[in-house]
């Protein structure tokens, strides 16, 4: 069969509108951070409506109003935060795929809760500028497509139109997430957790913590009870996304997806990888607090979760 | 398990080569060249291994969890560690590579201030860190971030209270006794003495990255006229 190219224009984008795919592997040995969606959950259901392979990339939209016109007609799927879609004036759902005709118009109003959406489209992006093997866009490295910049109006999309395969057009209800509600983090204790005392570890676990306003995809800074670790100078060590750094003010940080490659403050641990993606979508002043787990527990999870996508 | 190898989450192990440190020193040669073998044989295990993290006396080996988990491999490495001596070292006796460094105050907001704040004149400040050969430890942080130690003891100096905004690309810096380069222009809490013309790291490069840890490098004092020839960039 003949592919056709279809193009769309990008009409109203926010601050970090963004093409991204499930990351950089592989260089974080030379300091480039693996980044990627923010919420690989919503982005690999997004591609998996349209029959996407899971690291297809997607427009990763950040809470702000969304206008993109299609000039031929084309399958969308979108997944994420919740967005009030619009498709050619109709409205549609989130977690779902659905039509957009040429001409017509595909707007997402302001997010009422998550951060982050994915807007997936059959076929998949193209003709988009790759870097170290990724279209990941990071603006603080200046990788990826448009060197990291992120999209803007007048922007030009494309994608390869091809024969739709049937598959479910909605996300079960079941899998379709919430970022409005209180998170527990599940972590793994390792490092420096046994540097608290019993009192601390309890008060950690105990203590409801907020996500600062500082935060962003390096890394969430929580606020709430100061917790005193007598701090050594040490050498810098290599991270991973979910360690949990306690710097010296006793404000805990969770490194994201886009974390610095090695840093030196103390370790409490590392956050579930499933729980990471619910943890992206949460916004500045929402609450969370810690689990205790272990590492089978986690192995246990993440396969659970991966199998959504691959069932055998 | 070794307090030396930890499994930190799903799919990655971090392995401390502290008992590798031979002197009193935070950090020795050896504990470096330790690291450096490991990777090197790690390399050669046809492991399903995504990559290998190493920083300045620990290693962060990131497995891929569809083929394989970490704890599958604890036994082998745990060998490793043991049974490595200093003797059957990669060889690390590559030429010393020369950074050609400019050290003006005009690209350099901290030069004047650290000389006086050191007691030195700007001339002297200069000589001590271009007398010196450092070693290239680890690269991270920002892509193609060299960390390079140490810096003579009258050069050392501790971090801004408050990190510039933006500190432009090639700054040559001072934190405690390291010295480091920033590759791209971003925030930065180094002091700034100098700026190199060349390109450190470069995502479309076949070396992606100039340095690489194990490296020897010298710095060298150039004037404009030179760092202009060599590509630099005068403007922050």
């Amino acid at each position: 069969m003949k592919a056709e190219t279809a193009s769309l224009s990008i009409e109203k984008a926010g601050l970090h509108c963004s093409i991204q795919d499930l990351g950089r592997r592989g260089w974080l040995h030379l300091g480039v951070s693996v980044g990627g969606v923010a919420d690989e959950h919503a982005a690999r259901w997004a591609n998996a409506l349209v029959a996407n392979s899971a690291d297809s990339p997607v427009l990763q939209l950040c809470m702000a109003n969304f206008k993109l016109r299609a000039h031929s007609d084309c399958v969308v799927a979108v997944c994420g935060a919740e967005y009030d879609i619009k498709a050619g004036g109709r409205n549609e759902q989130n977690w779902s795929r659905f039509n957009l005709a040429a001409g017509e118009q595909l707007s997402l109003s302001p997010a009422r809760s998550g951060l982050y959406s994915y807007v997936a489209f059959a076929g998949g992006l193209q003709k988009l500028a790759p870097s170290l093997g990724s279209y990941a866009m990071n603006e603080r490295e200046g990788l990826g497509h448009k060197q990291g910049k992120a999209l803007t109006k007048g922007d030009l999309l494309f994608i390869q139109r091809k024969q739709q395969r049937q598959s479910r057009s909605s996300v079960h209800p079941s899998a379709q997430a919430r970022y409005d509600t209180a998170l527990a983090l599940r972590f793994i204790p390792n490092f420096d957790w046994q540097q608290l005392n019993p009192a601390q570890q309890q008060e950690f676990l105990q203590s409801e913590w907020r996500i600062g306003a500082q935060s962003n995809q390096m890394g969430l800074r929580l606020e709430g009870q100061k917790l005193e670790l007598a701090q050594r100078p040490r050498l810098s060590a290599p991270l991973s996304p979910g360690c949990i750094q306690l710097p010296p003010e006793g404000q805990p940080i969770v490194l994201m997806k886009q974390h610095q490659s090695i840093g030196g403050y103390p370790l409490l641990g590392c956050v579930y990888r499933c729980d990471l993606e619910a943890l992206g979508q949460r916004r500045p002043g929402q609450k969370l607090h810690f689990k205790l787990g272990n590492i089978e527990m986690a192995q246990a999870s993440y396969q659970r979760w991966l199998g959504q996508w691959n069932p055998n | 398990m070794t307090p030396y190898i930890r499994q930190i989450n799903e799919s990655a192990l971090h392995i401390d080569f502290a008992l590798f440190n031979s002197d009193s020193d935070e950090l020795s040669q050896s504990c470096t060249d330790a690291l450096l073998n490991f990777t090197h044989w790690l390399k050669q295990q046809n492991w399903p291994v995504i990559e290998i993290v190493p920083a300045y006396r620990s290693a962060l080996v990131q497995f891929d969890f569809a083929r394989a988990k970490p704890q599958q491999f604890i036994a082998a490495i745990e060998q490793w560690l043991t049974n490595y001596s200093s003797v059957d070292q990669v060889s690390t006796n590559e030429p010393v590579l020369t950074l050609p460094c400019l050290y003006s105050e005009r690209v350099a907001p901290d030069l004047i201030r650290l000389a006086q704040a050191k007691g030195l004149s700007t001339a002297e400040l200069i000589q001590l860190h271009i007398s010196r050969s450092y070693r290239v430890f680890c690269i991270g942080f920002s892509p193609g971030f060299p960390y390079l130690g140490w810096v003579a003891p009258q050069l050392a100096s501790p971090r801004l209270a408050r990190p510039r905004i933006h500190v432009a690309a090639g700054s040559v810096g001072i934190a405690d006794r390291q010295t480091g380069i920033y590759p791209q222009a971003g925030p930065g809490g180094w002091n700034i003495i100098g700026r190199c013309p060349l390109q450190l790291f470069n995502a479309e490069r076949a070396q992606k990255c100039l340095l690489k840890p194990g490296q020897h490098v010298r710095f060298e004092a150039i004037d404009e006229a030179r760092f202009i020839e060599l590509g630099g960039q005068l403007e922050s």
